[in-house]
């Protein structure tokens, strides 16, 4: 475990290096508070740390409320406080500034020894309690039979696009995705075979987009895709792509091999518009694709100049193998 | 005003000064017998003699920049630096188990401060004395223990 020690007494600051390194401690030695508070914005991994009171310029309450006062979500810096001070108003003070703990100078080292296994306790529990909540969040936000982006995540994630579009003025296209015939593969091969389908679609089409392209799964056997920066042009191009890389490799069952096929309706985003309307578009598209004979990518531009429903601008076309 | 001194401060000359002061103590001589606290010295390194005689070392170098500092700090009226200075020698001599001069540390600290440094250049010789002693101890330490 790394340890922070800020110390402007060269002496107590070598018998703190010594002691600390011989209990297997990763020792981080500094001689003021500056010094420290770099090492801290630095190093996310200095989860305890021994300060000084008294040190020139920034002092170690200053460092310590500063330190509580960083209002994001690295790790927490258990502290303790080393100091000559002893008063009773001196301790408190401290105490509600942000240290966790205090030992006086000189100080006892088995005393601090253990002082620091309470801190390691306390740092473990945080860390145990950090990855449950890093497991949580993740379920709460994926698809656990695709493991895409669920429908809220994809849904929070395009209004947070569709803003980023209003305000830069960039092009935004967003897709829906439906396996044809989804109904029929799961009645005549059964629900498993149904799902990895579903599992090896969501696979091939995270793999068709570009890295910065977003994929959920946006209700049974339906997906959406944001792709930013792209108008129709390179918006039906990459629907295209999708359409082939599903077709392309068939999904093994124990029957025979399920060849699988999708519709994909592409709405190029109007900023002016609601998210509600621009996927609607979207899904207009769709239709349009799936009533065209499926396998095939349709595109509307919703744009400004010529305002739907009147004369869509749109850009259609089956995938040929 | 009773005497003057040139700047630059000459850490020397200043030293003989304050020492010479008619009225202010002489420099006292403090038996090095008496001036630390073996056992305590011990219990705060942990029991390692070794790590007692490294920082006895590192203190021998040390102690004299702390010295100087808190000259400066009276030649220059600068309370805040004599404050400071003496705050750290005070937790350096208390790690030796030296109470005397881990004390007058403390009325150099205090009148830092406060501000006043009145008096503080009477002190001044007590500290450096108990100083010379503590650093006469821990030399016979490493001495004998070698």
């Amino acid at each position: 475990m790394r340890i922070l020690i800020a110390e402007d007494d060269p002496i107590t600051r070598h018998l703190l290096v010594m002691l600390l390194e011989s209990w297997g401690y990763e020792v981080v030695p500094v001689s003021d508070g500056a010094a420290a508070w770099q090492a801290l914005e630095k190093d996310d991994l200095l989860s305890l740390a021994i300060f000084d009171w008294m040190m020139p310029g920034l002092n170690g309450i200053d460092l310590v409320r500063r330190l509580r006062a960083r209002r994001d979500s690295r790790p927490y810096t258990y502290v303790v406080l080393l100091t000559a001070k002893t008063a009773k108003a001196e301790i408190l003070e401290a105490l509600y500034a942000g240290f966790d703990d205090y030992l006086s100078k000189p100080f006892d080292p088995e005393e601090l020894q253990a002082k620091l296994v309470v801190g390691k306790r306390i740092l473990d529990l945080q860390a145990r309690l950090r990855n449950a909540l890093c497991i949580a969040q993740r379920q709460a936000s994926h698809d656990s039979l695709t493991g895409l982006l669920n429908r809220t995540a994809i849904i929070d994630t395009l209004a947070k696009e569709i803003d980023r579009a209003r305000r830069s003025g960039a092009l935004l296209s967003v897709a829906l995705l439906d396996i044809d015939h989804f109904k029929l593969i799961n009645d005549s091969h059964g629900h498993l075979i149904g799902d990895e389908v579903l599992r090896c679609a969501a696979e091939r089409i995270r793999q068709a987009v570009r890295t910065y392209d977003k994929v959920g799964r946006f209700g049974g056997e339906e997906f959406l895709i944001i792709i930013p920066g792209a108008g129709s042009e390179e918006a039906f191009t990459i629907g295209e792509r999708i359409c082939k890389a599903l077709k392309g490799t068939p999904v093994p069952a124990a029957k025979s091999n399920v060849t699988v096929t999708a519709s994909i309706g592409i709405s190029v985003v109007n900023p002016a518009s609601e998210m509600r309307e621009n996927l609607h578009w979207a899904d207009e598209a769709l239709y349009r694709a799936k009533k065209k004979g499926r396998n095939r990518v349709e595109v509307v531009c919703p744009g400004v100049d010529r305002p739907f429903p009147n004369a869509l601008p749109s850009r259609t076309g089956p995938y040929e193998s | 005003m009773d005497d003057y001194i040139a700047k630059p401060v000459d850490m020397g000359e200043l030293a003989r000064m304050i020492n010479g002061m008619e009225g202010g103590p002489a420099p006292e001589r403090v038996s090095a017998a008496t001036c630390m606290d073996l056992a305590a010295a011990l219990t705060h390194v942990g029991g390692s003699r070794i790590l007692l005689k490294e920082l006895a070392e590192l203190f021998a170098h040390e102690s004299q920049i702390m010295l100087e500092s808190i000259l400066s700090a009276i030649a220059a009226d600068d309370a805040s630096m004599l404050q400071r200075a003496a705050h750290t020698i005070k937790g350096s001599v208390l790690l030796f188990g030296a109470h005397k001069a881990a004390d007058l540390a403390l009325e150099l600290e205090q009148l830092g401060r406060a501000g006043t440094l009145g008096t503080a250049a009477a002190i001044y010789p007590g500290l450096q004395g108990e100083i010379a002693a503590l650093l006469q101890a821990l030399e016979g330490l490493r001495q004998v223990e070698v």
